[in-house]
This record gives C-alpha cells, sequence and structure tokens, in this order.
C-alpha cells in the first residue's frame, strides 16, 4: 500500500513539472496546444495525486493531515484543485504559471521528507483535526491563488501603464522576490529540526548550523536562479504580443478577489473550529499560541482589504498588492511559525 | 513546358504605374485571351490588386516577357516605355518561388496581412473560368494557396495586431476582457474614429455615445456611428458612465485634464477607464495616464505599439521563408517528374509501334492460324512489350523527382531514338476542369 501511495505521488510529481513547463512555454510562445496540453497533463497529475491520498487515508486510517508531509501534500492538491478551476471556470491559464510550479515545488518538498502513516498521539485522533486542518489549509490554497493573480495583475497593468517600457525592473523584482521566498522555502523543508537543550534545559525542536546552511543555501540558489530567469523574463514580457497573452486585468482583478472571499470563509472556519477543538481538548477557547495570532492577524488582515474594497473601492492595483503581501503572512502563519516559535501547532 | 511572370508591385512601381495596369476582371479575361491565342503561350493566371499586377504564363520555350507585356499593354492601353523599368520578369523556379513569398504575404505591403490570399483565389478562378489555366498553373496555384496557408497555420505572421484600430481593441481587451456588455463614449468626429469604432463593435460593443461641441453634429454623428447623441455640456458625468473613450476632436487645448479624471475616477468608484486619443493636438492631457485605474494611448503610443507588433511579424517571416523553400523544392519535384513524362509516353509509343509492324509482318507468313489463334499471338507480342516496359518505366517514375530519373528518361530518349516523338502534348490529357 505505501508503495502504491508512493508511486502514485511520483506521478503526481513528474506530472505537476511537465504540466508547469508546459504552461509556462504556452505563455511564452503562444502555443494555445501547450496551455491545453498543460491542462490534461495536471488533471492526471491531480488524479494520481487523489489517489494517493487515498490510499494513505485507506491504510492509516485517519484523513492524512497529521504531519508536515501530510500537510504539504494536502495543500498542494488544493491549489492544483484552485489552479483547475482558474483554468476551467474563469480561462485565467496565466495563473497556472505561478500556480502549477508552487504545487510541484510543495509536491516535491513533500517528497523530500517522505514519512509512512504514523500513530497520533491520542489527543490528536479526532475528527477536529480534519475539519480544522482542512479547512484552515484550503483556506491557504485560496490564498495562494489570490497572490498568483494578483502577481499577474501587476505585471499587466505595469505593461498597461507604462507602455510596455521600463517595465523589466518591476518583472525583475517581482520573478526574484518569489524565487528567492521559494529557495528559502524549500532550504527550509529540506532542513530537519532537530532536538536539543536550551539554557534552561528544556528539550526544543530547533536547527543546528548545517540547518542554517542548507536554508542559505536554498535561498541563494533561489536568488540566483530568478535573477537569471527573471532577467529573461522580463526581456521577454516587455511587449504588447505579451500583454495579450495574459488575462485580462478585469479577470484578474475577479479572480483575486473571489480568491480571497473563499479564503477568507475557510479560513474563518478553521480558526473557529480550532477554538472548538481548543475547548473541547484543553478546555479553554484561545491561548494565544502564535499559530493561532498569526492566523487571525492574516485573516483580519485581509477582512480589511475586503471591506475596504466595498467602502472605499479598493479595486486594482492596491488590491492585488494586498493579495501578494498577504501570501507573505499566510507563509509565515503555515510555516514560519513551526521554523521560529514552538508551540500546539507543531507536528511533533 | 515553361513557365515565366511579369509584374510590377509596390516596391517596383509607383501607385501611379500600378494604377494605370490595374486590371478589373473584365480586363483580365480580356488579357487571358489575348494572351492564349497567341501560339507562344499554353497557360496564362492574371493576378491583380492594389499593390501589385503580375501575369504568369507557360509556354513552350522562353523567354516570354515581351509577349507577356505586350499583351498587358495591349488590354490596358499602357505605353511599354513608360513603366518597362519598373517591371521584374521571372523564369521558372524564381517565378515559383515568387509566387509562394506572395501567397505567404511575404511580399505585401502590411507583412502577413491575410487579404492577399483571397484575391490570388480569386485570380485563379477568373483564370479557370476563362480556360486558361492547363497542368502547370493549376498545380503552381492550387500549391501556393497551400504554402499561404501554410503559412499562416505553422507561422504566428498574421497574429499580432498592425493597425491602429486593431492595437486599440487588444488594448481594450487586456483592461476588460470580453467586449460585450462595454460601452464607448466617441467625443469628436474623424475617420480612424469611426475605423477604431467599428473594429470595437465587431469585438461586441454595442453601447455607444457620441458628443461633439455642437449638439447638432453630435445628432449627426451619433447617427452615422449609429449610437446616441449626448450633450457636450454634461461631458464629465458621461466619462464616469463609460468604459472606452475615444476622443477625436480639433480642439487646440485639451478637453479632458487630469483634474477632471481625478474627479470622474471617484465617481466611477475606481472602476477602470480606457482612453484612446487620436487626436493632434492631443485632447487628453498626458498625466490623465496616471490617475489611477485609467489608461491612456494617444495616436504615438498606439503607433509603437503596431511597429512592436510589426517586428514580431518580420521575425516569423524567416519562418515564413523557410516553408517557402521547402515548398519550392517539393514543386520543382514535381516539374522535373512532369519532364520525364514525354519520354516514356514516347518510349510507350515506340515499343507499340514496332509490335505493331512485327505482329503484321509474321501474322501475314501466317495465313492458317484462326482468329483466336491470331489473338493469342497478339496477346503474346502485347505481354511481351509490356514485361520489357514494365521495369524502366517504374524506374524512371520512381526517381523523376531528382537529378537521377532525369538522366535516365535522357538516356532512354538517346538509346532508342526518341527525340523526334516526345511532343509536350502527351500531357495536355492531364489538364484538369475546373
Amino acid at each position: 500500500m505505501q508503495g502504491l501511495e508512493q508511486l502514485l505521488l511520483g506521478v503526481a510529481l513528474a506530472a505537476y513539472l511537465a504540466a508547469a513547463v508546459l504552461y509556462t512555454f504556452g505563455l511564452a510562445f503562444k502555443r494555445r496546444e501547450a496551455g491545453g496540453l498543460a491542462f490534461v497533463v495536471l488533471g492526471v497529475g491531480f488524479l494520481g495525486q487523489t489517489a494517493s491520498i487515498i490510499a494513505r487515508w485507506v491504510e492509516g486510517g485517519q484523513l492524512p493531515l497529521t504531519s508536515l508531509f501530510e500537510t504539504l501534500v494536502f495543500l498542494s492538491w488544493c491549489v492544483v484543485l484552485l489552479s483547475i478551476i482558474a483554468d476551467r471556470r474563469y480561462t485565467a491559464q496565466a495563473a497556472g504559471i505561478i500556480l502549477v510550479p508552487t504545487a510541484f515545488f510543495l509536491t516535491a518538498a513533500a517528497v523530500l521528507m517522505y514519512e509512512g502513516p504514523r500513530e497520533l498521539r491520542e489527543e490528536l485522533q479526532t475528527h477536529w483535526l480534519l475539519i480544522h486542518a482542512g479547512l484552515s489549509v484550503f483556506g491557504y490554497a485560496a490564498f495562494t491563488v489570490a497572490f498568483a493573480t494578483g502577481f499577474f495583475y501587476v505585471v499587466q497593468e505595469d505593461l498597461l501603464k507604462k507602455k510596455y517600457q521600463q517595465v523589466r525592473t518591476l518583472i525583475h523584482s517581482l520573478v526574484v522576490a518569489f524565487g528567492t521566498s521559494l529557495g528559502l522555502y524549500v532550504g527550509y523543508v529540506i532542513a530537519d529540526p532537530t532536538l536539543f537543550e536550551d539554557a534552561l534545559g528544556n528539550r526544543v525542536y530547533g536547527y543546528s548550523s548545517s540547518d542554517w546552511t542548507i536554508i542559505g543555501v536554498g535561498a541563494a540558489v533561489g536568488l540566483a536562479a530568478s535573477l537569471v530567469i527573471g532577467w529573461v523574463a522580463a526581456r521577454g514580457a516587455s511587449r504588447p504580443s505579451f500583454a495579450n497573452r495574459l488575462p485580462a486585468l478585469h479577470l484578474l482583478d475577479r479572480l483575486s478577489f473571489h480568491s480571497v472571499l473563499f479564503g477568507l470563509v475557510l479560513l474563518a472556519f478553521g480558526i473557529v473550529s480550532g477554538a472548538m477543538w481548543a475547548k473541547v481538548a484543553w478546555g479553554s477557547w484561545w491561548e494565544w499560541d502564535p499559530k493561532e495570532t498569526w492566523a487571525l492577524i492574516s485573516w483580519v488582515f485581509y477582512a480589511g482589504y475586503v471591506g475596504m474594497r466595498g467602502l472605499a473601492n479598493w479595486r486594482g492595483r492596491n488590491a492585488a498588492l494586498i493579495a501578494i503581501v498577504g501570501m507573505f503572512l499566510i507563509v509565515f502563519t503555515f510555516l514560519g511559525i513551526n521554523l521560529f516559535v514552538p508551540g500546539r501547532h507543531d507536528f511533533n | 513546358m515553361y513557365l515565366a511572370a511579369i509584374g510590377v508591385n509596390h516596391r517596383t512601381a509607383c501607385l501611379d504605374v500600378r494604377e494605370k495596369v490595374a486590371l478589373d476582371e473584365e480586363v483580365t479575361r480580356a488579357l487571358l485571351e489575348h494572351l492564349v491565342s497567341r501560339p507562344e503561350v499554353t497557360e496564362a493566371v492574371a493576378v491583380s490588386t492594389c499593390n501589385r499586377t503580375e501575369v504568369y504564363v507557360v509556354g513552350p520555350s522562353l523567354p516570354l516577357r515581351d509577349l507577356a507585356l505586350g499583351g498587358l499593354c495591349h488590354v490596358t492601353g499602357v505605353c511599354r516605355d513608360d513603366f518597362d523599368e519598373s517591371v521584374y520578369y521571372l523564369e521558372g523556379e524564381a517565378a515559383v518561388e515568387h509566387l509562394f513569398v506572395v501567397a505567404s504575404s511575404l511580399d505585401s505591403m502590411v507583412l502577413g496581412e491575410a487579404q492577399i490570399l483571397h484575391q490570388l483565389k480569386e485570380s485563379y478562378q477568373t483564370a479557370t473560368a476563362a480556360g486558361t489555366t492547363g497542368t502547370m498553373l493549376n498545380k503552381l496555384f492550387r500549391r501556393s494557396f497551400e504554402v499561404g496557408k501554410r503559412v499562416r497555420t505553422e507561422t504566428r505572421i498574421g497574429e499580432s495586431s498592425v493597425s491602429i484600430a486593431s492595437v486599440s481593441v487588444d488594448l481594450a481587451r487586456n483592461v476588460f476582457g470580453d467586449l460585450a456588455l462595454r460601452s464607448v463614449l466617441v467625443v469628436g468626429a474623424g475617420e480612424m474614429a469611426e475605423l477604431v469604432l467599428t473594429h470595437l463593435r465587431g469585438h461586441g460593443v454595442t453601447r455607444v455615445r457620441v458628443t461633439n461641441r455642437t449638439f447638432e453634429r453630435a445628432i449627426e454623428l451619433a447617427e452615422r456611428f449609429a449610437g446616441d447623441a449626448v450633450r457636450y455640456e454634461s461631458l464629465t458625468e458621461h466619462l464616469a458612465g463609460v468604459d472606452i473613450v475615444i476622443t477625436s476632436t480639433g480642439s487646440a487645448q485639451p478637453i479632458i485634464r487630469r483634474a477632471d479624471m481625478e474627479r470622474v475616477m471617484k465617481s466611477r468608484k475606481n472602476r477602470p477607464v480606457f482612453l484612446i486619443d487620436i487626436a493632434v493636438p492631443r485632447d487628453v492631457e498626458a498625466a490623465v495616464n496616471d490617475v489611477y485605474n485609467a489608461y491612456l494611448y494617444d495616436i504615438d503610443d498606439l503607433q509603437d505599439v503596431v511597429a512592436s507588433n510589426l517586428g514580431e511579424r518580420r521575425q516569423e517571416a524567416t519562418a515564413a521563408r523557410e516553408i517557402v523553400t521547402d515548398e519550392v523544392a517539393a514543386f520543382r519535384a514535381w516539374t522535373r517528374s512532369l519532364q520525364v513524362v514525354p519520354t516514356m509516353v514516347a518510349l510507350r509509343r515506340w515499343a507499340t509501334a514496332v509490335k505493331e509492324e512485327e505482329l503484321e509482318r509474321h501474322l501475314a507468313k501466317m495465313p492458317d492460324l484462326t482468329p483466336d489463334e491470331r489473338e493469342r499471338v497478339a496477346a503474346l507480342a502485347h505481354s511481351l512489350m509490356n514485361k520489357f516496359l514494365h521495369p524502366p518505366t517504374v524506374r524512371v517514375k520512381e526517381t523523376s523527382g531528382e537529378e537521377e530519373g532525369q538522366q535516365y528518361a535522357e538516356s532512354l530518349s538517346r538509346l532508342f531514338g526518341l527525340e523526334g516523338l516526345e511532343t509536350s502534348e502527351a500531357h495536355t490529357d492531364e489538364r484538369s476542369a475546373p
């Protein structure tokens, strides 16, 4: 069973890589066939991953959302599901250019730290985990879609505003920021926290210096690669024919907004279900655990934007920038907390 | 059977000359009939567009320049000396390549435009209706349509917009996506504004408002543009209500300033607006582009986009050239294979003659044979002839597109003394009816 699960996950990983390349190729060279093929390949990967998750579920007897590996797999599954929806429902294929590679890296990171299903601490053996973690992670995926569409909004809007001149720097910086974060993240996933004793004699998880080196190298590789890719992309993108291949501003704005709304609802349920679970398990609704706090901050951030959109017509570029900044909050909430601050949301 | 072409185009001749030798359908037919009435010409097609007049002729010998040019002068009444130096003359493969280049719109004034293929088809149809095409020109023109189609589907030569109007539509679509529910405000009149509006309509825009300094003129224009006339005094109000604005007035001062647009954007609740300023001097202050969610393109900006898109078409032209080169080579193989046909027909004719002669001679010596037996003998002779001819015929046909086949045919011709028997009539039966 474990072999089957891994095989299916491998199929998904390969399909996501192929789909990412095809999506990029389709946008860069306007080959409609590439876009169509990318969608089919993505679909195959999605089915593979779905089957893999089910196989693990059947074997482990619980929805696989208990370890970092399982959460990453689920997150990438959600991202792919949403990018399939973006591709069909909103015909925003360009979003796939960010979403599908993201899904690929998430899956790859997960594969690197593969572990079989494990025995859960008794307190976690509950449906609450499924509801709480599932909803929250799905919410994060929705915010990722908002980020990707926001990213392309900024690119498209700059191309239009600046008449295809002097947009290279912006596109370059966007790609570099994205690439470096991705490298940092991959480094973080590869690095394995180890148990050690702090000054007070408490046993906590932390990173050794070699782990920090891995994280640093990850960031450096991401930076270097995105400098090159960004330069090429910025050169290629600074022309009207490229802008014609991107979705329209109207569509990107709408898709980004809808994603934020969807993410807000999911995260709200995620937070509330977490609070209810805490009440049931520990007898208190809210503990100001770092993850709880940052999830709340993220939620308030996005909710504030939605409010301002209604009250002060925050649409367009500002909305896109918010979706981009919000992504950093989400990444910190999802991973940064586990990285820097121990709490009851640790996977161990 | 030799192919030649003469012509003038936008590169070699000024409009003045092109106008004089332009051919309408009737004159074209007269020219074609005039040409094929001469023994030197067996096939003819004439192509005439606003950028070119070309005549393709096929005859038993070259050169055909004077003849084709003479025909053109005869039907148009233009004195030959008036444009002789503008005329290009191409023979054989060069003429084939030229037609393929034309069909690929690589020779067009606007690189990659789609009209030319349609015009070529019409010219060809006129010729087939007049009955002046045969094996060579049928094959050549049909192939040229395929070449044109291949270039359009396999390269992106026709993809990017290269007119102010189509670029405006592209830009509007980049802002709004589907234009079906969008509304347009046209300020002022002008051919270019009308053209842009027509293109926007082509993409589904139906709601059009028209305004002008004088309301009477606005009503007039509204009728022409099929829109609603609105008062110029309430311009700001209408700016708040539409998605696309086209300005084209003769005003010396900007009619939409940044401060106006700032106010308008507030009442628009930040909904994006796309302004196309076609007027010179400009109607919209350049700083309007700095207003949040307002996108302003003046005539220079639009022309820059056109130039950039033309640059992309030029890049695609390289790939298109390669397709043309391929196709010319394929056509060369076909014409070569055509060249061996007379030899093979002559060989067969010679063999049949020998067979008939020998049969007659020998049957005369055998008067006792029954009719049945005579038939058997004849069948034997025929079968022997076929068996002997089969291997060389197959071999020559197989290699007919290459140098080798040509050499075989030549050798056969010499070895069997076929020179006198070869006529190009041999394949007129291949002439396909249109």
